[in-house]
């Protein structure tokens, strides 16, 4: 092992049970970050399940001494696994067309539909519909109608900065709602 | 730091908006990853990419609005290209010193470039030093690879690793490093590009 000014961990960070929930509230942002760098579904759900094992592995192996540092760890090993993954798909792509059986253009249907299940998709309606209308329709502006804050606070007759604070909550009452909590949450809000 | 303070130090924590944008794929590349480097490290932007996500799909929307392909809108990236080749020529005239080497890292634009230094140990070991950035207190160091995996990462407070010959599989051969340097609050101040683990005197 290295020599120098640190020391090696000699102990687990956590129990396996903790580290087990910890690594899953990682799950669902390493699912956003692959389907945005690698634009389909299921290769984001692999790079997702790769990268929770790898930074688990790490840990086991004290290669993370810092729990601080898991999710710099965690962005950086699905940041490889992403571009080791669009190298491939690249030279495939190239090879496909040399061979003349690739269509040499991507398919406009969304790659990444399903990310969610339909059951996930129905849960999530379920919830907006428990809201107060107020924050229904506050989301409904920002990611149906994909309107920016100021116009949001034109529509409803606020200042943009209070469309953000409202926003923010409408976000944490619906994440409850969905059981969207992090491990680091406890006392943020109690 | 306690959960609260971490999440008032975290610099979207008034500003949401951050969130919906960078889903409907409206924030420029390089923010667009320094905010995702950042949601790894923040329990709330992590929830809020979550949740919008989840929003974006009910809507009938993808729940991400992926990263333009390079193969794609070349008429679009040609004009942008050349303004980067400008502005890299420029800043290169300006500069006093012009890098010989520039790594393939997209996060290179995001935080100030390490210069890492590679030196063989008389153990046959590695020497690895760099220039501390002012406001550096600790550093990370990842070895890894050519396949991506990560073979070896430590932390140091000093600008300067020694790594043993037999710490590394297959000797290290054609393995990267990387080296990041991180604030008191463990925020990134710097970061080196990946680039061989071989020693500087030898490279080309």
């Amino acid at each position: 092992m290295g020599q120098g000014p640190y020391t090696p961990v000699e102990a687990p960070l956590q129990d396996s049970d903790g580290e087990a929930a910890q690594f899953e509230s990682y799950r669902a942002r390493l699912r956003v970050f692959a389907a945005r760098h690698i634009r389909e579904r299921a290769a984001a759900e692999d790079v997702a399940q790769e990268a929770i094992a790898r930074t688990l592995e790490a840990l086991r192996d004290g290669r993370i001494r810092n729990p601080a540092a898991i999710g710099s760890y965690m962005f950086q090993t699905a940041l490889r696994l992403c571009m080791h993954r669009s190298r491939s798909a690249s030279r495939e792509q190239r090879a496909l067309q040399r061979f003349g059986s690739g269509s040499g253009e991507d398919s406009d249907e969304s790659p990444l539909a399903g990310l969610i299940s339909a059951e996930e998709r129905s849960s999530v309606q379920g919830a907006l519909g428990a809201l107060p209308s107020d924050d229904r329709t506050l989301l409904e502006l920002t990611y149906r109608d994909e309107l920016d804050s100021e116009e949001i606070g034109r529509r409803l007759g606020v200042t943009a900065g209070a469309v953000c604070v409202r926003r923010h909550r409408a976000i944490r009452r619906l994440a409850k709602l969905l059981g969207v909590r992090k491990p680091s949450d406890r006392g943020l809000d109690e | 730091m306690s959960d609260v303070a971490k999440a008032m130090d975290c610099p979207s924590a008034g500003e949401r908006e951050i969130v919906s944008v960078y889903l409907r794929g409206g924030l420029p590349e390089r923010e667009a990853r320094a905010f995702e480097e950042h949601y790894f490290q923040c329990e709330r932007c992590a929830e809020a990419v979550e949740v919008g996500s989840k929003l974006r799909e009910a809507f009938g929307k993808s729940p991400v609005v992926p990263v333009a392909p390079e193969s794609r809108g070349l008429a679009t990236w040609l004009p942008l290209a050349a303004a980067a080749v400008i502005a890299v020529v420029g800043y290169s005239v300006w500069q006093t010193t012009a890098r010989q080497e520039a790594g393939p890292s997209v996060l290179r634009a995001v935080h100030p470039e390490l210069d890492v230094k590679v030196v063989r140990s008389p153990q046959g070991g590695f020497e690895i030093t760099w220039a501390p950035p002012p406001t550096a207190a600790t550093y990370e160091l990842e070895i890894f690879g050519a396949d991506g995996t990560s073979l070896w990462k430590g932390e140091s407070r000093e600008p300067r690793v020694s790594i043993a010959r037999d710490a590394l599989p297959g000797s290290g051969a054609r393995a990267m490093i990387q080296v990041e340097a991180f604030d008191a609050m463990h925020q990134t101040v710097a970061k080196s590009s990946p680039s061989l683990l071989e020693p500087s005197e030898e490279r080309p």
